[in-house]
């Protein structure tokens, strides 16, 4: 008799279903209900949340600080660990092994503890100040905490291991005889990453980025840490709302805005992906 | 064009030495093939010649141009890899156009030479595919195209026909030998295959342990191997080790185990050690009692068909197998039967031991 193994992927699927669609289809619902107040909501279903989301400005800001700050995170993270992950994945040092479990193992430390590390580093008399100063680039210490540069700091720190982690995957899926072969036929170093390595680690560029900007939209902790609470992205907002003004039909408005905003730059960006590529996978013909 | 010379060229790998001591003169248009056994050193001498790997000794020249410390990309090489290394990203004419892109070669005249070396190689109604979609053949054709497109001073390839099937590689080799000779360009060429080796070379430098151990023509190499090393790389060959014990005449009298053999006078001395080496195709099986001077006795041990030859293992004292092959079909010997193994003078090689 035949074992069809896909049956067993149904009960994760069915877990996963309940404790995933469920909730989202609870916000979904939450959001459009009306705040009476003191944590109570009005029965009839309204788009009232929405169209005050929509009309302030200062929500919109906070949507556009959200995307802005996880942008600049998501292209840092490319540009400092491309490097870090090519030198890792063509490396033969017997060092290797040991530079890529200090990324894992970084990248598994808590949020908090890296947001409380990050703190002591960048506040105004902290190592970082006290070496600019040292060295007479500055005159007064750099303001790098209670502001966007102290949160994109913390969202690097919160996501760039797992950006190393997967370009260094997707460098080595890239054989290195085509580099060799670019090279014999007249390309310097640069130019081999410009037209070899880059257009076919590009589908490995869009997957990092893209999780790096995910992580750092939905991020709460390092954000609303290394921002003092004067860096309104929506998360924190969220959690004002929730908490602090226990007004949960707006929270979940704010949530779904973020999800589905989230969902639909996903989606762009993969379908633009899609159309750049060209092509077999590198690996599938070396 | 150009001439290519090493000299004393020496490269290690952790303790090991990867290529020990290699000197080497390819001629303008000549096809030189490195052959050896895996991890002899050859396509480490190869990549040392495009600038892939940097030699810790010795000198490397192109034409009149000292490169051993000029990176890949200004060497004017071509090179072909193993297993091709086309890139995924690219259809094959910008495969083939890539080195002349680097080049900045106008794109009008680029899209002529494309098609120029798309014909050479019989792709020219490929040009717009992606390297995915091509067969083995294809794909080492391409990589030949691209790699001669520029043009190099000199073409190199690494065991380029190793992962194709037999057939194909035999049609490959004839392939490869026609672009060689309409480009007159000069190649060297990796193989550990001796039949692709004999069949394409001009001249052959058969490698052992990190050194060029024999280099000639191909009829040299295999007629007159300067080590019993080379004789049993290139081709088939029956080795008796054995120690010199005197003269009888026109004859070195040599003792090997039970055995006493002649072999054409040699120099060596008495007592020294030397080693005898016969060709299969060269030992006779003979009935008589009583063949002459150079023959062993023996019983047949296997009698093995292989297409062309038949080929005879004879168990002879000592524990020695000599191997005979035959080209006649219905020789009348048959397994188990007492025969005598023989062989003319001139197919008697011998190497100090």
């Amino acid at each position: 008799m035949r074992v069809r193994w896909s049956l067993f992927l149904l009960p994760p699927l069915l877990v996963s279903l309940v404790l995933f669609v469920a909730p989202q289809m609870a916000f979904v619902r939450g959001s459009l209900l009306h705040n009476l107040g003191y944590g109570q909501t009005g029965p009839t279903l309204t788009l009232e949340n929405y169209v005050r989301f929509f009309t302030d400005a200062f929500y919109q800001e906070a949507l556009l600080r959200t995307a802005g700050l996880s942008l600049i995170d998501a292209l840092a993270c490319l540009a400092v660990g491309l490097p870090i992950a090519y030198r890792l994945a063509r490396s033969r040092s017997r060092w290797r092994s040991m530079w890529l479990t200090l990324v894992v193992a970084s990248s598994l430390v808590t949020v908090v503890i890296k947001a409380l590390g990050m703190m002591v580093l960048l506040s105004a008399n902290g190592p970082v100040n006290q070496v600019v100063l040292g060295l007479g680039l500055v005159r007064e210490p750099l303001r790098l905490l209670n502001n966007d540069v102290g949160v994109v700091l913390g969202l690097i720190h919160y996501t760039l291991p797992l950006v190393i982690l997967i370009l260094f995957s997707v460098v080595q899926t890239i054989p290195e005889d085509l580099e060799a072969a670019a090279r014999t036929l007249g390309a310097p170093p640069l130019r081999v990453m410009v037209r070899v390595v880059l257009p076919l680690a590009l589908p490995g560029l869009v997957a990092a980025s893209l999780m790096a900007f995910n992580l750092a939209m939905g991020a709460f902790t390092s954000t609303a840490l290394l921002g003092g609470g004067r860096v309104l992205t929506l998360p924190v907002l969220i959690q004002r709302k929730a908490v602090l003004e226990v007004d949960y039909p707006f929270a979940a408005t704010i949530s779904v805005v973020l999800l589905v905003s989230g969902v639909l730059l996903n989606v762009l960006v993969l379908r633009l992906a899609m159309r750049l590529r060209r092509g077999a996978p590198a690996g599938v013909v070396g | 064009m150009a001439r290519v010379a090493l000299t004393g060229i020496g490269k290690r790998f952790g303790g090991t030495a990867a290529v020990d001591d290699v000197s080497l003169d390819v001629g303008d248009g000549e096809l030189v093939t490195l052959l050896g056994p895996s991890g002899c050193g050859k396509t480490t001498t190869l990549r040392i010649v495009a600038g892939l790997v940097a030699p810790d000794r010795g000198r490397v020249r192109i034409g009149d141009r000292d490169v051993t410390r000029v990176p890949p990309e200004r060497r004017q090489i071509g090179m072909v890899f193993q297993d091709y290394a086309l890139f995924p990203h690219l259809t094959v004419a910008e495969n083939v156009g890539f080195g002349l892109r680097e080049r900045r070669v106008p794109s009008i005249e680029r899209e002529g030479r494309v098609r120029e070396m798309l014909a050479l190689v019989r792709l020219g109604d490929q040009a717009d595919r992606f390297p995915h979609q091509l067969s083995g053949g294809q794909r080492q054709r391409v990589a030949l195209a691209r790699a001669v497109a520029h043009p190099p001073e000199v073409l190199l390839m690494d065991e380029p026909l190793g992962a194709l099937d037999l057939k194909l590689r035999q049609t490959m080799q004839l392939e490869v030998a026609r672009i060689q000779r309409a480009l007159r360009i000069t190649t060297l060429y990796v193989t550990h295959d001796q039949e692709e080796a004999l069949n394409l070379s001009d001249r052959i430098a058969v490698m052992d342990r990190g050194r060029v151990v024999q280099l000639g023509t191909g009829p040299e190499v295999y007629d007159r191997p300067s080590t019993p090393f080379v004789a049993d790389f290139l081709g088939r060959v029956n080795l008796l080790r054995g120690r010199v014990v005197g003269r009888e005449g026109a004859w070195t009298v040599v003792r090997a185990g039970p055995h006493m053999l002649r072999v054409p006078v040699v120099s060596a001395e008495d007592g020294a050690e030397l080693v005898i080496g016969v060709r299969p195709e060269r030992v006779r099986l003979v009935a008589a009692a009583d063949p002459g001077p150079l023959a062993l006795a023996g019983e047949v041990e296997r009698i093995a068909f292989v297409g062309n030859v038949v080929r005879y293992y004879v168990r002879c004292a000592g524990d020695v197998l000599v191997t005979a092959e035959g080209q006649d079909r219905k020789a009348s010997f048959s397994a188990g039967q007492r025969v005598t193994v023989a062989w003319d003078p001139d197919a008697v090689m011998t190497w100090s031991g």
